[in-house]
């Protein structure tokens, strides 16, 4: 227990305290297109567009984070030689990965507060406070299996491979789960691909929470589909990976 | 005496490289082991197979009795590779509480920032830290849970000289509490200083296994050197091979030494600044890759 507390500690001061320029980024770059589409761009929105588009640009914040942080991360541990520990010290991959999920969910929330902060104060977004309470929640789970493959993309090849496949992977997917663009705008057989996508589960069910005061199954179930795929892909390219 | 290592018949390939070819070994506990080689000739490639990083192709490999992927074994044996630990953005005296947290019985934190002699340093960012004082803390950390199987690669590149004093004193000390040390270097003079035995890889294979006085008998020689006016006809000196002869300055190597003074006295007043060196390390690893 010393040991995992320490390393979420340390980690918690190199990948978020002593590394800002990269906080920023997950919050500067889903806060500009938050601002450019409802502050300047918002002709012909719908009336609720500036709270659904709040929840889009939240989820595409923890993909960032998700996906790229994580990536990056564990990419320059394994440059830096921190994985070697897990074969030659008594250092169990549980603490390892416990420890930077655990720092990532923190970043989430941090990101998730930011965005709602820029929305509440800037573009005049109203909610109850468990409603803000409910998106912070809800889009910090929703980045479990995210984090799972941003984990698992590092164990690809080496960084130009990480690099292209996490860029691959967070763009195709912040499009076609529609947290760029509504979803209506894409022929029928791209949204049915589309709602299939651990993004839009966590999208869906943000909305319908806070909307509908619904828990819809569907999307806790598709939720739960994609942390265990993101689960075994990462135990299975960590069993049969020689990264180290 | 216990046995710490045993390896049995052990052969592994990259693809279809053979990296290690059919090697036999054990090293008891206590011992100070230099593995020796050229470039490419296994011996970091041995060292991932001792703790478990590469997997084998066939034979068998045993550390501390237990095989080494075992978790428990790990308690017991620190590592310095020649890649350094460096982690950004996080402070030396950061890493050291790191590695410390990983173990039960640690060493205490003072012990390692010294033996790392970080100084005023602790407090840098480790990848801030110059290249020798990476080495040390590197050194330190593979020190923190006081580990009874020491693995020591390359453990001096990029130190400068009083560093590697300090380093091998520190070496010699923990050899002094009995600890199991298994060395590589390319400073030969460093290993001859040290090791109890010497295992020497050669093209893969282990060509020699044994004391550096088993090695000195087998490849025993003595380098001459002196400056004379007389020319090597003249010299005619039968019992040793004449290495290098320029500007009157001649280098034998020697292997009867008694017989080659014996001819040499007789020429003696005009023979100048006699050397005779004993083999040396470096010497006899010369041979070794020649052969």
């Amino acid at each position: 227990m010393h040991n995992f507390r320490l390393w979420t500690q340390i980690n918690f001061k190199r990948l978020i305290g002593r590394n800002l320029r990269s906080f920023i980024f997950c919050i500067l770059v889903p806060a500009a297109f938050y601002l450019l589409f409802t502050k300047v761009m918002n002709q012909g929105m719908p009336r609720d567009f500036k709270q659904t588009y709040l929840i889009s640009m939240v989820i595409y914040a923890t993909l960032l984070s998700s996906v790229i942080t994580v990536s990056n991360n564990t990419l320059a541990d394994r440059e830096q030689h921190v994985w070697r520990l897990l074969k030659v010290t008594p250092l169990n991959i549980s603490t390892y990965y416990g420890s930077l999920f655990l720092n990532i969910l923190l970043l989430s929330v941090i990101e998730v507060a930011a965005m709602e902060l820029i929305a509440f104060l800037v573009v005049g977004v109203e909610l109850t406070l468990s409603n803000w309470g409910l998106i912070i929640l809800l889009a910090t789970l929703g980045s479990l299996p995210l984090m799972l493959f941003g984990a698992s993309i590092t164990y690809l090849g080496d960084g130009n491979t990480v690099n292209l496949v996490s860029s691959m992977l967070v763009f195709p997917v912040a499009v076609l789960s529609g947290l760029w663009w509504p979803l209506s705008m894409f022929p029928h057989w791209l949204q049915k691909i589309g709602q299939l996508l651990p993004t839009y589960q966590t999208y869906d069910l943000i909305n319908r929470v806070i909307q509908k005061h619904s828990w819809p199954l569907t999307s806790i179930l598709g939720e739960i589909i994609w942390l265990i795929i993101g689960i075994i892909m990462i135990l299975f390219v960590q069993k049969h990976s020689h990264a180290v | 005496m216990t046995k710490v290592i045993t390896v049995q018949n052990l052969s592994t390939k990259y693809g279809q490289k053979v990296v290690l070819e059919n090697l036999s070994f054990t090293i008891q506990a206590g011992e100070i082991v230099g593995l020796l080689g050229a470039n490419g000739a296994g011996k970091t490639t041995l060292i991932k197979v001792l703790l478990g990083m590469q997997e084998i192709n066939s034979g068998q490999v045993q550390i501390l009795q237990q095989n080494p992927h075992s978790q428990s074994i790990k308690e017991q044996i620190g590592v310095m590779f020649q890649d350094d630990l460096v982690i950004k953005r996080v402070r030396a005296v950061e890493l050291i509480e790191l590695a410390r947290s990983l173990y039960s019985k640690p060493l205490a934190s003072k012990n390692l920032e010294q033996i790392a002699d970080l100084g005023k340093d602790g407090k840098n960012y480790v990848n801030k830290l110059s290249g020798g004082q990476q080495r040390k803390l590197n050194f330190a950390l593979a020190l923190a849970g006081d580990p009874t199987l020491l693995f020591l690669d390359e453990p001096t590149a990029g130190m400068d000289t009083t560093s590697r004093h300090h380093f091998w004193h520190y070496v010699r000390q923990l050899a002094a509490q009995g600890k199991t040390i298994i060395v590589t270097s390319h400073y030969l003079a460093e290993i001859e200083d040290i090791a109890t035995r010497i295992l020497f890889l050669k093209n893969h294979k282990l060509i020699h296994d044994g004391s550096l006085a088993d090695l000195r008998a087998n490849f025993s020689y003595k380098s001459v050197t002196f400056k004379s006016n007389l020319t090597p006809q003249q010299l005619a000196l039968n019992s040793g091979n004449l290495q290098s002869y320029e500007h009157n300055h001649y280098l034998f190597v020697v292997q009867d030494i008694d017989q080659f003074l014996q001819e040499l006295v007789s020429q003696m007043s005009q023979i100048h600044d006699l050397q005779i060196k004993e083999t040396s390390l470096d010497d006899i690893f010369q041979q070794l890759e020649e052969k």
